[in-house]
């Protein structure tokens, strides 16, 4: 074998397996900088890496998407339940305000007066739509006897017609056998307020002469000795004057929507309250003039059109003294004193012109 | 005089189901369904008396039934007897012509009698009273659609008393047997 005769192949091969770690040497002395000959691979293999990365990162998100979708229905059953929970305490809540309230309302009412009152709920109605009663929570063991008046903070309800042991019946004021002392209280006219239908009443007996206008309140006579005076008890709706009758046709729509009360208040003593003052149609109080003095003495009653115990227009603008006074009163008594008013609130639980 | 236990019997629990009725009507309807008018379950034990008793048997209970439910209204005694009564001539009236027997005719004779109760009343009222009754023709409609419907389960609770309680029902019309 000759020495200097070689595979020249083999010794660039043998060259290259040696160089190889020579050049690997010197590439682990710049270890920060990547070297051109394994840039192509490292970017190769990133690029391979950045693939999986991308394509696992799919597969856990998808994975967590569905895992999630899973807690979110879970989720969403726990909030619609709560949610459930909630609404149901929100409108208990609601139910309890408005019955808080409604009670707030009886109490001032029953701390405002000197009459004595006791409160009562409604439990029934009349076994016939023919006649108007409601049966309430107390009788004659809570003191109630027949023919007291049941009243709600509104206005006239009715009275007691049947008082048994531990309930009694009510007759309302739209039965037709249910008849109440009243006054027209812009005029005070005065008629008899009869029920008619189960919304409505009439006011019967006033004579042909007298002023009565749609929207008028009609307010208690005090005459029975069941209600106390003054306290609302319907507003007109309609008046007609038949040419051969000697007395108006008017008929009223209750202020206290009977089927809509819950609580009510029977009057034990009325114990002489008169009402006029607090409550007085809305024309008189917007006509009242700035000087006038709550509370002054009121001037001596003129005539029977307008005593002196209810409240009347101190000084009236020329031009609605006409219409705000009746026929029969003079100018002394349009001129008398006028306490402070309040205009007629609507029953608790009823409006006026929501019957039915 | 010999004292007859079962329809003494029978008259008592009619009577304490009168009560019942009358109080789910007045009551329990009122505070479930508020205005809305009520069946009259008060009117289909009235037919049902009317139908499967003799007359003057009948006549008897349908008065102390006029008398008891005054307790809930306030109709006076005059018009309820006075309206009993012309509703208990017009359906024995028919009841002595056509007849059978079973929860359909039962059913039937309750929605004629509703509709004729309110015309009996209406009319009566005319007449009787000062102030006679409003139409209310709403509440009347609902009451002529409502009280028939109670009537087969009605049918089905009394006619169960009237076996229990009685030795016979009676299936035929048999005339003015007094």
């Amino acid at each position: 074998m000759n020495f200097f005769n070689f595979d020249l192949k083999k010794l660039v091969l043998i060259g290259i397996v040696l160089a190889l770690p020579l050049i690997s040497i010197n590439m682990q002395q710049r270890p920060q900088e990547s070297h051109w000959l394994v840039k192509p691979f490292s970017m190769l293999g990133s690029a391979v890496s950045e693939t999986f990365y991308g394509f696992s990162h799919g597969v856990k998100d998808t994975t967590a998407t569905y895992v999630d979708l899973i807690n979110i229905k879970k989720q969403s059953e726990q909030i619609h339940s709560a949610n459930n929970e909630m609404q149901s305490r929100l409108e208990k809540m609601n139910e309890m305000q408005l019955e808080n309230d409604r009670l707030r309302g009886l109490l001032e009412f029953k701390t405002s007066t000197k009459m004595k009152l006791t409160a009562a709920q409604v439990i029934g109605r009349d076994l016939v739509i023919d006649h108007n009663t409601i049966t309430i929570n107390k009788g004659t063991q809570d003191g109630i006897k027949s023919g007291q008046a049941v009243i709600t903070t509104g206005g006239v309800l009715g009275y007691i017609f049947k008082p048994e042991p531990f309930t009694a019946h009510v007759m309302l004021i739209t039965d037709r056998y249910a008849v109440v002392d009243g006054i027209v209280q812009r005029t005070r006219a005065h008629g008899i307020v009869e029920g008619k239908s189960q919304s409505s009443c009439a006011l019967k007996y006033v004579e042909r002469t007298e002023d009565v206008k749609e929207g008028d309140l009609v307010v208690t006579g005090g005459l029975d000795n069941i209600f106390p005076k003054g306290f609302p008890v319907a507003i007109v709706e309609s008046v007609e004057r038949k040419t051969f009758s000697v007395s108006l046709k008017v008929d009223l729509r209750p202020v206290v929507d009977p089927y809509k009360v819950e609580e009510v208040f029977v009057i034990l003593d009325s114990a002489k309250e008169d009402f006029g003052d607090k409550y007085a149609p809305q024309a008189a109080a917007d006509a009242v003039v700035p000087e006038s003095t709550p509370g002054t003495a009121a001037a001596p009653p003129t005539n029977a059109a307008a005593p002196a115990t209810t409240p009347t227009l101190k000084a009236e603008k020329p031009s609605s003294a006409e219409t705000t006074a009746g026929p029969g009163v003079s100018g002394a008594a349009k001129k008398t004193d006028v306490k402070p008013t309040h205009t007629v609130k609507p029953a608790e639980g009823s409006q006026p012109g929501a019957n039915q | 005089m010999k004292i007859r236990w079962n329809a003494t019997l029978n008259f008592l629990i009619f009577m304490a189901v009168l009560l019942l009725v009358a109080g789910f009507q007045t009551t329990f309807w009122f505070q479930i369904f508020g205005n809305v008018p009520a069946p009259m379950l008060w009117l289909n034990l009235i037919v049902y008396v009317t139908l499967y008793r003799k007359p003057f048997p009948a006549i008897f209970t349908i008065y102390a039934m006029g008398f008891v439910l005054l307790t809930f209204t306030g109709m006076p005694l005059k018009m309820m007897w006075i309206n009993m009564l012309i509703l208990f001539t017009l359906v024995y009236g028919i009841k002595s012509r056509v007849f059978w027997s079973g929860s359909g005719y039962y059913t039937i004779m309750c929605g004629f009698s509703t509709v004729a109760y309110h015309l009996i009343y209406f009319l009566t009222s005319m007449v009787l009273e000062k102030n006679p009754a409003s139409f209310e023709i709403v509440d009347r409609l609902v009451q002529i659609i409502l009280t028939p419907s109670f009537a087969f389960p009605m049918y089905w609770v009394l006619a169960k008393i009237d076996k229990v309680s009685q030795d016979e029902l009676v299936h035929e019309p048999g005339g003015l047997e007094l």
